[in-house]
């Protein structure tokens, strides 16, 4: 006689029809990855263009190579959404249309993005490890980028920017900043130099020099060293001057670049980890920004900033400290 | 017995309702330089070095006259750090471990003309190559070489 079939075998006599049916009809759904043409290719030495599309181009260019594996939905879902992402954030393939300041600045943004290991992501390397790029490339890509963006000794456009504005503040000539606010309804803060400075940097990337400001909820936040998730209601203030470099190393500040603007408010600003972003440009503070888009902008290159709650500045650690 | 447990259980809680401090080397330090305002910063990458010069109201109307004019009351601070790489962004130094922090104060002396008293709270400046170290003249006419920053308002 038969014996009945067991419970967990009618149920795998089940399962796997079911499970090949909906894959098949998934296959039907989600957004195909199409390959534009090249219309503005990047001008740049061989080797860091084989470099980027070694590591990059996969997603950041319209010449996507897809695996097997990477159009089998939902996984294509998943590779349509980064690689459309990856697009609209900065394209290889339509990169000389870019501003020579804006392609600076996003080989800097790579570089760093490579070094903090953001990028290639995470999941794409583990399918695909010959992205990985490696030590000497990164090297060789750095020192592509600082001939792009060498010191200018002596720069008489920034000091006399910087000469006019030191009179004028000499002449108590002030811009006014009642009511001044960012698209993104990021307030301009009048009394920072009244609060506690937390650090000094400079940049030889875009030649600048700054000093930030803390309100006394972040001060109190980084005594605790609790800067993982700065409490709400934090203000970090920065002030921006481009710098004036000589040959003897010495780095001054010469016109006002901006004055910069992070504060902490989870329910104004749930996208961006709660930060939201100001930035008012030059001596006359004109805010950065048509639409509050741009704050989404600003927080992507804060994003390697993660493990420093998403600040590039804080005092460090005393251990860190020789 | 239950009362003993109640008070054994009090010993673990209450202490971890108290917010944790972090242990020394955990900590992170800023300069307080009290009621004055940031006058100037600088630096300089091959002494690599990072500075912020501070001042009250009267250190700045100095200032603003090319440290011409002078009258008691003036109070400069100079910190001075070392510069470092910022570690979450290639292209950037940030300020170190505090070198130095000296102090520049204005008083009337009995023949009514107004004095320069130099004071070095902490640290010492950096010596030149030769392993000399500024005078304290030398000192107060480094930190008056340096313009105030122009700030919008």
């Amino acid at each position: 006689m038969k014996q009945p079939k067991t419970f967990s075998k009618k149920r795998l006599w089940l399962i796997i029809p079911v499970f090949f049916t909906v894959m098949i009809v998934l296959q039907f759904f989600g957004t195909q990855i199409n390959n534009p043409p090249v219309s503005n290719p990047m001008t740049a030495p061989e080797e860091i263009t084989r470099i980027l599309k070694k590591s990059c181009a996969d997603c950041h260019s319209n010449e996507t190579e897809l695996k097997w594996f990477d159009k089998i939905a939902p996984a294509s879902w998943l590779v349509a959404h980064d690689v459309n992402t990856a697009r609209s954030r900065f394209n290889l393939s339509t990169w000389d249309t870019l501003s020579n300041a804006a392609q600076q600045g996003f080989l800097w943004e790579m570089i760093n993005m490579v070094t903090q290991e953001r990028m290639p992501l995470p999941g794409y390397l583990a399918l695909h490890p010959n992205s990985r790029m490696s030590a000497p490339d990164l090297e060789t890509l750095k020192r592509y980028v600082n001939t792009l963006s060498p010191p200018k000794y002596n720069d008489s456009t920034v000091i006399n920017q910087g000469d006019k504005e030191y009179q004028d503040f000499r002449d108590q000539i002030k811009t006014p900043v009642k009511g001044l606010a960012a698209s993104n309804g990021v307030n301009y803060v009048e009394d920072f130099r009244n609060w506690q400075v937390i650090s000094t940097t400079n940049r030889f990337d875009n030649h600048s020099i700054r000093i930030i400001y803390a309100n006394q909820i972040a001060v109190k936040a980084i005594e605790a060293n609790q800067i993982k998730n700065f409490p709400e209601g934090t203000v970090l203030v920065k002030v921006v001057w481009n710098s004036i470099e000589s040959e003897n190393g010495d780095i001054k500040p010469g016109s006002l670049n901006s004055v910069q603007i992070m504060t902490k408010d989870d329910n104004r600003f749930p996208e961006t980890k709660g930060w939201g972003f100001a930035k008012f440009n030059g001596i006359k503070l004109e805010p950065y920004g048509a639409t509050p888009a741009f704050n989404t902008t600003c927080f992507n290159c804060h994003k390697v900033a993660k493990e420093n709650g998403y600040v590039f500045n804080l005092p460090l650690l005393n251990k860190e400290l020789n | 017995m239950k009362y003993l447990f109640l008070i054994f259980i009090s010993f673990t809680i209450f202490p971890a309702c108290k917010p944790s401090v972090p242990s020394k080397e955990d900590t992170r330090e800023m300069f307080d330089a009290g009621n004055l305002q940031v006058m100037s910063s600088f630096a300089n990458r091959k002494a690599q070095t990072m500075s912020v010069l501070y001042g009250n109201q009267l250190a700045l109307q100095a200032a603003l006259s090319d440290y011409q004019t002078h009258q008691p009351g003036e109070h400069y601070t100079l910190v001075v750090y070392r510069q470092v790489g910022n570690k979450y962004w290639y292209g950037s130094y940030q300020n170190g471990k505090l070198l130095s922090a000296e102090h520049l104060k204005t008083i009337s002396s009995s023949g009514g003309k107004t004095l320069i008293q130099y004071n070095l709270e902490k640290g010492s400046p950096i010596k030149d190559k030769f392993g000399k170290a500024d005078t304290e003249q030398q000192r107060i006419e480094y930190i008056f070489s340096h313009r105030p920053s122009a700030f919008p308002n």
